[in-house]
């Protein structure tokens, strides 16, 4: 099958155009799949930049708002650096967001990880309300992408 | 409901539940007040500073929203604010987190406005600029933010720790609405205006007794 980033996006085309309270967000990550997206459903489009935490919180508002947020980036931005807007924002708030992770703990691939043994699963385990999803196809995929509540994807 | 009732119930209601943050709820009850007259029906508002939720608390029970006795017990089991108190709509933390959600729900629906009040501690926080430098870039004329410029913080004055003169004007610069409201720490109470170590101390009979007094 197709690399699962890619068929991430093409998932959130469809659920775009049915429902236009679905948003994607990027921390400024996804290039050479997010393109087709972002140019077809610029108004449920969100590059937030740079600023992890606050995409995070802001996907919260969303949420607050009525809105479906998808955030999307490398796992250790989506979920380590901002860790606790996930926990308290997202978790404890019981919040309606999808935060998708790319890479697990391989991402970047820090020459001086030697165990290689941290990833986001430990950090998620002990939350509540937050489901967990590892899909390792396309049907198990979007099984995650429309679950209810607040979730993690890893791809 | 006035000022001089809101700082009454402040006092009474952190006494009989033992809570702390005095000094941080008595300086921001002028702002509260100022927020919730100008919020029309679809409004709404996000106690994002934390600290000193006895003012809003308090302002809600004034509003109806639960019987202004179940309020200390409220306060003792949710010293930060929290959605299980009817009327909160998001339960905050950690600082630095609200501005953040203020933004979602401001572009969430940019049909009504959104008001959020912080501290001026948290002004410190990256997240907090992280947001600003969202709101302004999403031109978000619908967020109306106000700092409770205090100028204390938990361990002694601002300006001696992390001033934040710079980060103000950056503030106001950027965002479409924010007022930076200078306050006093512990207004109305001469022993705790001021100092800072009224942000974790708490009334005792007397000191309530003394405190009530002046207002």
């Amino acid at each position: 099958m197709s690399d699962l980033r890619q068929a991430f996006f093409d998932e959130m085309e469809v659920l775009a155009k049915n429902d236009k309270d679905v948003i994607v967000l990027v921390g400024d990550l996804g290039f050479s799949f997010v393109e087709g997206y972002a140019e077809r459903y610029p108004e449920q489009f969100i590059n937030a930049g740079v600023a992890e935490q606050n995409m995070i919180g802001v996907a919260s508002g969303l949420a607050l708002a009525g809105k479906k947020p998808y955030v999307y980036s490398g796992a250790i931005f989506s979920i380590m650096r901002p860790y606790e807007f996930v926990r308290d924002d997202v978790a404890f708030n019981n919040l309606d967001v999808k935060i998708i992770g790319t890479g697990a703990s391989g991402f970047l691939g820090f020459t001086h990880n030697l165990t290689g043994n941290e990833n986001e699963e430990d950090l998620l385990k002990n939350l509540p309300n937050l489901q967990r999803f590892y899909p390792t196809n396309q049907e198990e995929l979007e099984e995650a992408l429309t679950t209810k509540g607040c979730a993690y994807i890893r791809l | 409901m006035d000022a001089t009732q809101l700082r009454k119930d402040i006092l009474n209601v952190s006494f009989e539940a033992g809570a702390c943050h005095l000094g941080s709820a008595l300086s921001c009850v002028e702002i509260v007040l100022d927020i919730h007259d100008r919020m029309k029906d679809r409004d709404v508002f996000l106690f994002a500073k934390a600290s000193g939720v006895a003012t809003y608390y308090c302002y809600l029970a004034d509003k109806g929203l639960f019987p202004k006795e179940n309020t200390a017990d409220y306060l003792r089991n949710y010293p930060l604010p929290s959605k299980e108190v009817p009327g909160v709509i998001h339960s905050v933390g950690s600082m630095g987190h609200g501005l953040s959600v203020a933004v979602g729900l401001a572009l969430g629906d940019r049909t009504r406005d959104v008001y959020v009040l912080l501290s001026d501690g948290e002004c410190q926080e990256g997240s907090t600029l992280e947001a600003v430098i969202f709101a302004g870039h999403h031109k978000l004329k619908n967020l109306h933010v106000f700092v409770d410029d205090n100028q204390l913080q938990a361990g002694g004055a601002t300006k001696d720790i992390l001033d934040l003169a710079t980060t103000f004007e950056f503030m106001q610069n950027t965002l479409p609405n924010c007022e930076i409201v200078r306050t006093v720490k512990g207004q109305g109470v001469d022993f705790m205006e001021g100092d800072y170590c009224w942000h974790y101390l708490n009334l005792d009979e007397n000191l309530l007794d003394k405190a009530l007094q002046q207002i």
